[in-house]
């Protein structure tokens, strides 16, 4: 067996005593130094892919609870008293009041409810909602699936569109590999 | 390369110091290729399975993005009138549709799948037969869309069937007849 880089001459009695030459310690630098590289990519590339499934299941989780509650929320409202692009307020029969509302500057939707003579609840239903845009619709089919919108006249609305995009940023890269997208027709099914 | 086994003590290894085979000893061109293999190898696989993670989990949000428009379009039935000029008019509920993974409000994305949708009405046979099924229609909404992953073209479909009953809950909703 021969080593590349001999060390010292075979048979040297001051064998043992012998170090490295300086083009073996650059060598062995250099060879370090890639394995090192290679290593650390792999390790931040898997951090980033764990961390984005992670942060899409969440996501995903958050946004199908919020469809859940708003859905059951409207469905059993009777007319809608308020109306923007960014939130909705509906009242009941019995006087209890919902609003939804979304927060631009926190990217936050929340979920205001007041029970009929009661105080009023505030819960967060979504976070890192960088938009939400909700649109409002009467009854009456027109062609081609589309219906009148109301946003002139709210309490004429009877389906109430909604959209939203959930997203987080990893280690400051590309939101896309966590995101949610969202959307739901909801129709009022109550009225008086 | 030649493994040999050190049984001799360490004053007796040291004495020996000098001899070629021990000191010089060092990785041969065949292990360093198995190991590089080795290594190629398991970086692959780890590679490969962290892609084929992303794929799924892309196909499993377009395949979510499909049910939540079949849905849109179920919810928006519900606002049809049992009607020549509603229900059964395909101006007024085309037969085919198209939708995007980014909806309209929220657009402006680069890459954006693009999901086409039919919608059928059809009568209903039911087993046993029962009287009222001239009073009910079969609707199904299919969506389908495509994507390049694997690098091949998928293609997917998405069905969802319901009933329309003539006297159901749109006449309850709108009080409108």
């Amino acid at each position: 067996m021969k080593t590349l880089f001999p060390i010292a001459p075979a048979g040297n009695a001051k064998r043992s005593r012998a170090g490295w030459t300086l083009v073996e310690m650059l060598v062995a630098l250099f060879c370090g130094m890639i394995i090192l590289a290679s290593l650390t990519a792999v390790t931040v590339f898997a951090s980033r892919s764990y961390l984005a499934i992670a942060n899409y299941r969440d996501l995903d989780n958050n946004s199908r609870n919020a469809l859940d509650v708003m859905s059951r929320d409207i469905r059993s409202m009777a007319v809608v008293t308020s109306y923007s692009s960014s939130a909705i307020s509906l009242s009941n029969i019995d006087g209890s009041t919902v609003t939804f509302s979304w927060n631009p500057a926190a990217t936050t939707f929340t979920r205001t409810y007041t029970p009929a003579g009661g105080t009023a609840t505030t819960s967060t239903l979504l976070t890192n909602c960088t938009i939400l845009v909700f649109q409002v619709y009467s009854q009456v089919p027109t062609n081609s699936f589309q219906f009148p919108s109301t946003d002139s006249n709210p309490s004429e609305t009877k389906l109430i569109d909604v959209s939203w995009r959930c997203a987080r940023s990893i280690l400051g890269g590309a939101e896309t590999n966590s995101e949610s997208v969202q959307t739901a027709k909801i129709v009022i099914r109550n009225h008086s | 390369m030649k493994l040999r086994l050190i049984s001799e003590p360490l004053s007796v290894l040291a004495a020996k110091a000098g001899a070629p085979h021990l000191a010089q000893r060092a990785f041969t061109l065949v292990e360093a290729m198995c190991s590089a293999a080795i290594a190629a190898i398991v970086l692959l696989a780890l590679f490969s399975g962290l892609n084929s993670g992303f794929t799924l989990t892309q196909m499993e949000r377009e395949n979510l993005r499909a049910t939540q428009i079949a849905l849109a379009r179920m919810e928006g039935l519900r606002l049809y009138l049992w009607s020549s000029n509603q229900l059964f008019n395909p101006q007024m509920l085309p037969n085919t549709f198209t939708d995007y993974y980014y909806p309209s409000g929220i657009g402006g994305f680069s890459s954006n799948t693009v999901y086409t949708g039919s919608v059928t009405i059809a009568n209903v046979t039911l087993k046993p037969s029962a009287s009222y099924s001239t009073n009910m229609q079969q609707v199904i909404v299919k969506v389908g869309w495509q994507d390049a992953f694997y690098g091949r073209t998928n293609y997917h479909t998405r069905t969802f069937n319901t009933y329309v009953a003539r006297w159901g809950i749109q006449n309850y909703i709108f009080v409108q007849q």
